[in-house]
């Protein structure tokens, strides 16, 4: 329901008795002053190819980014201030360099233009067995393997929840195309956790065990900052999740695991971009000293990690969904060692990428032990 | 030559990839996997094609050269034979069957399917970003009949 312009256009204009309320709602220009009240006037955007973007509508002062901002009310960058109006936060993350990166805008429309449903863009019914019956459903070990392989999936993407989300209050609104961004990576991590969890117990199913959560526990209690935290998050973790996914997808049984798994590799790897150009961002801006230190830092996280590779349950499940049997299982493991020899290069790569002078001679030796292992994949 | 008499296409060819572009342009399943921006190279033996999606269209195809290779986000390579293969495969399947997905490939080849020439990796990683439409793309070459030099 709209509310009339005008006297004119309210027929019932006059005969009602004049209360508090009438008077409040009063539409004379003189009590709207506050629509004089503006920083910026005048301000167009067109819509692109893409529609009407974010990017489209940062325009004039709206499309200024601050340096900091210390506002602390939660208004909307480029919102008209009022005086008085009290302190709704305490944002601890006020300075651009802390969060930011340019193609935040960017993958924020991408996240939404590229989403998916698992309940309707999986097609579950090709599992086989209690869902369609339209294929024989997978040999009991392979289906437990891969219950086992979905279990660790959904418990690193619920960590990703909790991670963003602990962090994403402390970001100042003046960088909502950050925070939006990430928004939408705690949906898509929300999407991962349920979808996984879909997997594993679509076909009469259960879950298998919890990680040891060496790096998981890593991941919540970082406290050194977001940008340390993504380091954490993205680079040493998501290089880990998107290789997952991917090997997920190349050795799928079905088209609803191939699915799958490929959604969830677009996901992560548009997470993967606002990491790491944030990383890069953050190191360009504070210069070679902070490089060290995000080094330095990592020091005692690939201890934990190498530690937490020794455990022999995601590998084993790994090697018999990649094999297709246990019988075959010694060449899946073959394939399990290209993808940890993969995990290490990308990592020693992305983190070179990034800015920091991370190589395989100052890499934890547990790991780099990871680097030699080159294998025949199975055909 | 692009095309025998029968109106099959040869591929690789600038008209084979030109009908892909028409079929995901009008495709409304195209459309509905979401906006892609990237500029892909297909190398093909020493043949190099290149093509541009914009928004939630494959808006330009042209053949190329190495050259151009280096301005793009990321290029697929393959042998010919490799790509024979492939294309084969898609048409018999309706789609790239489970062993023949750009993943799956770039996972199995030794030195990869997809890579970006200058080694940024923020690019490189585009191939993931949009590969479910990349893999569409490819998959919809099931519905062109497809001839190979030989057999044009």
């Amino acid at each position: 329901m709209s509310t009339p312009e005008t006297p004119e256009e309210n027929p019932s204009a006059g005969q009602e008795p004049e209360s508090t309320e009438t008077e409040s709602q009063d539409s004379s220009p003189e009590r709207l002053t506050w629509m004089h009240d503006t920083l910026e006037w005048g301000v167009k955007a067109r819509p692109g190819k893409h529609g009407l973007t974010m990017r489209d509508i940062n325009v004039g002062i709206y499309g200024d980014v601050p340096e900091e901002s210390r506002d602390m009310s939660r208004k909307p960058r480029g919102a008209f201030p009022v005086p008085g109006v009290p302190r709704t936060d305490l944002y601890t993350l006020n300075h651009k360099v802390e969060l930011w990166a340019d193609n935040a805008v960017d993958l924020y429309e991408e996240a939404i233009q590229r989403r998916w449903m698992a309940h309707i863009d999986i097609p579950w019914e090709t599992l086989g067995g209690s869902i369609g019956d339209t294929l024989e459903p997978l040999p009991e070990e392979v289906e437990l393997a891969t219950r086992q392989f979905c279990t660790e999936l959904a418990q690193q993407a619920s960590i990703e929840t909790d991670v963003i989300g602990q962090w994403l209050h402390h970001m100042n609104y003046a960088y909502h195309e950050v925070k939006t961004f990430l928004a939408t990576e705690l949906f898509d991590s929300g999407r991962h956790y349920s979808a996984f969890r879909q997997r594993a117990l679509a076909n009469g199913g259960r879950l298998g065990l919890e990680s040891p959560g060496h790096i998981n526990r890593r991941l919540l209690e970082s406290r050194a900052g977001w940008t340390e935290t993504a380091l954490y998050l993205y680079v040493l973790r998501g290089t880990l999740t998107l290789l997952l996914y991917r090997y997920g997808e190349a050795y799928s049984h079905n088209p609803a695991e191939k699915q799958l798994f490929r959604r969830c590799m677009q996901d992560k790897a548009r997470h993967m971009a606002y990491g790491m150009a944030h990383l890069k961002y953050a190191i360009d801006e504070k210069g070679p000293d902070y490089a060290l230190g995000l080094r330095r830092l990592m020091g005692g996280v690939e201890r934990d990690l190498a530690a937490e590779m020794k455990d022999p349950v995601l590998w084993e499940a790994l090697a018999i969904y990649i094999a297709g049997s246990v019988d075959h299982m010694a060449e899946g493991m073959a394939e399990v060692k290209n993808l940890q020899r993969r995990y290490m290069e990308e990592y020693l790569t992305r983190m070179k990428w990034i800015g920091v002078d991370k190589t395989a001679d100052n890499l934890d030796q547990g790991l780099a032990v990871y680097l030699g292992q080159r294998e025949s994949s199975p055909a | 030559m692009a095309s025998s008499t029968s109106g099959a296409l040869v591929f690789p060819s600038l008209k084979w990839f030109q009908a892909i572009q028409e079929l995901v342009n009008n495709d409304p399943e195209f459309r509905r996997l979401g906006s892609i921006d990237a500029t892909m190279g297909v190398k093909i033996g020493p043949k190099v094609f290149v093509v541009t999606f914009e928004a939630f269209e494959c808006s330009n195809i042209r053949e190329g050269t190495e050259f151009d290779l280096i301005d793009l986000d990321f290029f697929l390579e393959m042998t010919e034979e490799k790509w024979n293969d492939l294309i084969r495969n898609t048409k018999e399947n309706g789609g790239a069957d489970l062993s023949h997905t750009l993943n799956t490939l770039d996972l199995m080849a030794e030195d990869g399917l997809s890579q970006n020439a200058t080694g940024d990796q923020l690019r490189a990683d585009i191939f993931f970003r949009v590969n479910q439409s990349l893999q569409h793309f490819f998959d919809s070459s099931a519905k062109l009949n497809t001839v190979f030099p030989a057999e044009a």
